[in-house]
């Protein structure tokens, strides 16, 4: 009796949203982790807009509210911490996670003939991404929030009329401040979706660049991906508890004291040796090659790790990437805009 | 029947929904400032309340509030008042509310409290990163120490309900996620 409610309620289910839909065939390889990358970016993706719309309800983009609304979240709002912290980890666990997929497709050649758009939309949503990361942190508006909105009015600066919307100069009716306010929750997100839904338009109709010679079914892939996702979830729940999201004192305007958040530390170490301009040279550098690969790695050969040299040179921006990271984490602490 | 009832039902949520519009004046408070600092006077009017009545002002913002005093309503519903802003005042943005004796919030009006060292010509300038050289004071900038540059040590209290359904959510997450795992 309640095995036939619940097989009638799953029929009912299948029928009403149409989920024969989802038992298209995938070649099995798909249900590798290292194939779920990006589906778990995408997971990740879900719980950061979640728990923002949740924040955006307590969260003041004056800057004469900003500090302590954030305050006011962690301290007064329901489950504020946790859902604050829940959202400072997930960022983080994204860019983890954009980061291993990325490297993934590159070493399996996926962004060749025909799938070179789909890798062009996976660049820019990892583009995307990265601006999230920036426009998030200054956010908090304490001491590192305030330090990353003047690299941004230093980084427009630098770049004249392309950077003019990080400027004081782009409008007197507004303060930066809630300008990256509506950036983080409207602009980037909407262009991240718009993306995700081409991205995963042509997955679909383009396939993966896998072998199809043993072949499951898509509903197998979104089952075991939902239950990573879940278990991920989980994780970072269990981190959120732990180890809280921090907050610093309110900003003493003039002074460049702090480091950025983690994922960006390699700017910060590039900043290091280049000084502001290692802001723009470094994403500017490595996103363009990043969208130049499908053009400089021509031919019809495409088995994973047979990238030839530009396998060596993106194995050189990894490590350079890497030891900047580290220079940025270990080194000491400097000025870059003369705050 | 049941069309009756759902009428005779929205006709009472309607009647609440009014009587609680009609329940309070619609009084309105103004001043000519809009930002203050700590210890200053703020010059407030209040319009369109109740003749004769007496009300509580008090300055309420994210997280602390100040009371600012009674004030009563002439027999044309309004007053002139000059209240103190306390000097202990966090700066920020907070909301001036004139509180009636039942509890309600009759009106309320917006208010930014800068930090003391700025005087108001600054204040459109102030916390702008991009003019960083033209703040020549700030929240106690000659007394900046190592710590500024670290974070809050921050009490979290944590009801029993919070810690029981964070819990939930975390192991109902774990648990689904896992034996989806183990099906596939």
């Amino acid at each position: 009796m309640g095995n036939d409610a619940g097989d009638s309620g799953r029929s009912w289910l299948r029928s009403r949203l149409a989920l024969k839909a989802l038992d298209y065939e995938i070649p099995k390889a798909a249900n590798r982790w290292t194939f779920m990358l990006g589906g778990l970016t995408a997971f990740l993706i879900i719980i950061l807009i979640v728990t923002g719309v949740y924040l955006s309800q307590y969260y003041n983009p004056s800057p004469t509210g900003a500090h302590d609304s954030v305050l006011y979240i962690i301290l007064r709002a329901p489950f504020g911490d946790w859902v604050r912290s829940l959202h400072y980890w997930a960022a983080g666990a994204v860019a983890v996670t954009v980061a291993a997929h990325l490297g993934y497709v590159f070493w399996r050649r996926s962004y060749k003939k025909p799938r070179e758009v789909t890798w062009w939309a996976g660049v820019a949503m990892a583009g995307l991404i990265f601006l999230f990361i920036v426009t998030g942190a200054a956010l908090r508006y304490d001491q590192e929030g305030f330090e990353a909105l003047a690299h941004f009015v230093t980084g427009g600066e630098l770049t004249g009329a392309l950077g003019a919307f990080f400027t004081d100069a782009f409008t007197r009716s507004t303060p930066l401040l809630p300008r990256m306010y509506s950036l983080h929750v409207s602009a980037l997100p909407l262009v991240l979706l718009g993306l995700m839904g081409l991205h995963f338009f042509l997955i679909r109709h383009l396939g993966i660049h896998a072998s199809a010679a043993e072949t499951s079914v898509f509903r197998t892939h979104a089952t075991r991906l939902t239950g990573f996702g879940l278990v991920v979830l989980a994780g970072i729940g269990v981190l959120a508890v732990l180890f809280p999201a921090g907050l610093g004192r309110p900003a003493v305007p003039g002074l460049e004291i702090t480091k950025p958040f983690w994922p960006v530390l390699w700017v910060y170490g590039l900043e290091n040796l280049l000084g502001a301009w290692g802001m723009v040279i470094g994403p500017a550098a490595l996103f363009t090659f990043l969208a130049a690969v499908p053009l400089l790695d021509r031919g019809a050969d495409d088995t994973p790790g047979r990238q030839g040299w530009v396998g060596w040179l993106a194995l050189l921006f990894g490590l350079a990437v890497f030891a900047l990271w580290l220079y940025g984490l270990l080194g000491a602490q400097k000025q870059h805009i003369g705050m | 029947m049941l069309t009756r009832l759902a009428s005779i039902g929205l006709l009472v949520l309607l009647a609440g929904l009014f009587s609680e519009a009609a329940a309070h004046e619609d009084a309105v408070l103004k001043s000519p400032v809009s930002a203050v600092g700590p210890g200053d006077v703020l010059p407030v009017e209040g319009d369109d309340f109740e003749e004769n009545r007496t009300y509580t002002l008090r300055l309420v913002g994210a997280l602390n509030e100040y009371d600012l005093g009674p004030v009563s309503a002439g027999p044309d519903g309004a007053f002139t008042v000059e209240l103190q802003v306390p000097g202990n005042v966090r700066p920020g943005q907070y909301s001036v509310q004139a509180i009636a004796a039942d509890g309600d919030v009759v009106a309320s009006m917006d208010l930014t409290v800068m930090p003391m060292a700025m005087g108001a010509p600054m204040q459109e300038h102030m916390q702008e990163p991009g003019q960083c050289a033209d703040l020549g004071g700030g929240q106690g900038q000659g007394v900046v120490g190592a710590e500024q540059a670290e974070d809050l040590l921050i009490q979290r209290p944590r009801s029993g309900a919070e810690w029981g359904l964070i819990g939930l959510i975390i192991g109902l997450a774990g648990g689904v996620g896992l034996t989806l795992l183990r099906r596939t």
